[in-house]
């Protein structure tokens, strides 16, 4: 049994005139202890709308139409708001995306890790929280002492890593990283993506990073999954997404990203846009901006077909395409 | 919160308007807190009067004059400062807490709820407070505790309307949603991370405040509504006007309405430096302020 396993997730934003857009229709995936996920996918595709549904935190307008949540077996979107908020931080836990907003400036970092342990119950006392806050902040490479500043007083990357460490602080079993990297300069990049690995490794942590920048997946995840305008187009392990991409829009987002090897590779971009919600094309969702979309690719939904072990592909042309 | 207080301090030290309105309000709260030492005579003292006595002009011995009883002006505006500042003080705290309770609330949980009350502001904005208040004290009579009571009740609305639009934009911060996200229960979030960000314009409101609950108190004293049993600066402008305007005994009326005016401007000049203070789009970021630099090398190194 995967540790989160998402079965069938659909999540709508409802209008002021009551209109529902579909912002996240049928995504399912899982991960395993120790194992990571990463989510890719261009912006708006619906990757952080799935993760806040996930922990039950859409915003108002936003509501979770159907689908599974299952966290080491127990539905989490059956659990009461009181159960639910149990297990938000000491089961799963969440990096958000731009740490520097998430951090309340006004509250030293000590003590709003104090605070998540308080309210845990995992120390109740405060010395002995304070001494925990500390070797929390170790684990991510800040002095303890450096604990009684204040967020603004913290580099970019030091306030990514404090919001890592908090949201270790109560030994979840899922870290969600939203976006851990971005607004960070190359360097700290690599060091906050060596600390998620290690730390995923040391604490066997099911991590779940979501990004749209290949990079950082192709670095740590045993897993990816491509999503556009709300859909999975294809899931994975890194290697046959990356070596061998079926979906012609994984294919598209590979070639935009500049490869190492082949530093003079031309980078194709996708022609186009995605799609607005309220004017979603009724066949795949893709087909608009796909070079070898054909007539039933505008009409009809594609159903995922797994085509290789763990490897998922939505696309109708699979079959009868060849790399 | 603390460290949030003392920079606010800080700054505030800096600033000769605000240093000279808390001067010219703690003088006067100094005064009527040691009212006995000051006072020349006790005003409550049964005296002998002679009839040239009343409204006698300010001599050697009665700085200020005599009243129409004979009593001594300057006493009386002595003991008088305790009332005033008490009504100001307790009832602008009373507004200050309920329109933060209700601006927290309505702002934080919105729908239903924040509509209600925040219609019920409307409603007590529109209707203007004195008539209201002369009202509620026809019918509850007059006593010092029901006009702060009054007062109270009926001077929290800008301060629930400051703070609901503050916590309106605060609960959109993301560090709201990661609150909720640690599995912080709604009243902790209030607690702990939104009111703590309201603290500073709440602060400034209310000493703002202050002037305004101590001229209503003057208001409805000048208008015959005070307790009877205190002789607040408004009960002495209400006398004065009544009695000895008429024999030009300016020493009666003048001293109750400077003393009035006096508080009244020491307290706007403090409050709206402080709202310059804490007003969010004049402050500079941290690296421009050279002490907190050091400060932060200290911490660091």
């Amino acid at each position: 049994m995967a540790t989160l396993d998402v079965r069938n997730l659909s999540v709508c934003y409802l209008t002021d005139e009551g209109v529902a857009l579909n912002a996240a229709d049928d995504v399912s995936f899982q991960v395993d202890q120790g194992k990571s996920l990463g989510i890719v996918g261009e912006s708006g595709c619906g990757k952080t709308t799935v993760m806040l549904a996930l922990l039950r935190l859409l915003p108002e307008a936003g509501r979770i139409m159907e689908g599974q949540v299952f966290l080491e077996g127990k539905d989490l979107l059956q659990c009461s708001e009181g159960e639910m908020r149990n297990l938000r931080w000491s089961k799963i836990s969440i990096v958000f995306q731009g740490a520097m907003n998430a951090l309340n400036p006004v509250r030293t970092i000590e003590s709003q890790i104090v605070e998540v342990l308080k309210i845990h119950g995992v120390e109740g006392q405060s010395q002995r929280a304070r001494v925990r806050a500390g070797e929390l902040l170790e684990l991510v490479g800040i002095p303890p002492e450096r604990g009684r500043q204040y967020p603004h007083q913290y580099s970019g990357g030091m306030r990514q890593r404090a919001m890592i460490a908090m949201a270790l602080a109560c030994n979840p079993r899922v870290l969600i990283a939203d976006e851990p990297t971005t607004a960070l300069d190359v360097m700290i990049q690599a060091q906050i993506l060596n600390l998620l690995r290690k730390l995923q490794k040391s604490l066997n942590l099911a991590l779940i990073i979501v990004t749209h920048d290949l990079g950082v997946v192709a670095e740590i995840c045993d897993d990816v999954l491509v999503m556009y305008s709300g859909t999975v187009v294809e899931t994975g392990s890194g290697d046959a997404i990356f070596n061998h991409p079926r979906h012609p829009y994984t294919e598209r987002l590979l070639q935009a990203f500049p490869d190492i090897e082949s530093p003079n590779a031309d980078l194709v971009s996708i022609p186009g846009n995605p799609p607005r919600l309220d004017e979603l094309p009724p066949g795949c969702r893709f087909a608009p901006r796909c070079h070898i979309a054909e007539e039933r690719c505008h009409i009809e939904v594609p159903k995922p077909i797994e085509i290789e072990h763990r490897h998922w592909c939505a696309c109708h042309l699979y079959p009868g395409r060849r790399e | 919160m603390r460290e949030q207080l003392q920079e606010i301090w800080r700054t505030f030290r800096r600033k000769p308007m605000g240093m000279i309105g808390l001067f010219m309000l703690f003088s006067v709260v100094f005064i009527a807190i040691f009212a006995p030492w000051f006072a020349p005579y006790d005003p409550g003292e049964k005296i002998h009067v002679e009839p040239k006595d009343l409204l006698a002009p300010p001599d050697a011995e009665h700085l200020l004059g005599r009243d129409d009883a004979g009593k001594d002006v300057l006493s009386q505006l002595i003991y008088g400062a305790r009332v005033s500042l008490t009504v100001g003080f307790v009832a602008s705290f009373m507004a200050m807490f309920i329109g933060t309770t209700v601006g927290l609330v309505a702002g934080y949980y919105g729908g239903r709820i924040g509509n209600a009350l925040m219609r019920l502001v409307d409603f007590l904005l529109v209707i203007p407070d004195l008539p209201l208040m002369m009202v509620f004290i026809s019918i509850w009579g007059r006593g010092l505790w029901k006009i702060i009571l009054v007062i109270g009740l009926l001077g929290w609305t800008t301060t629930a309307r400051l703070v609901r639009s503050q916590v309106l934009s605060l609960k959109e911060r993301q560090f709201v949603l990661r609150a909720k996200a640690i599995g912080a229960s709604n009243f902790r979030i209030i607690m702990r991370h939104i009111f703590p960000q309201v603290l500073p314009i709440i602060l400034a409101e209310t000493v703002l405040s202050i002037s305004g609950a101590i001229i209503d108190e003057s208001s409805l004293s000048f208008l015959g509504l005070g307790d009877p049993m205190l002789v607040s600066w408004g009960m002495m402008l209400n006398f004065a006007f009544e009695r000895a305007i008429s024999r030009m005994a300016w020493w009666f009326l003048l001293p109750p309405g400077f003393a009035i005016v006096w508080v009244s401007v020491g307290v706007v000049l403090m409050g709206s430096t402080l709202e310059e203070i804490v007003n969010p789009r004049l402050k500079t970021h941290h690296l421009f302020n050279p002490a907190r630099m050091l400060e932060l090398f200290k911490v660091a190194s």
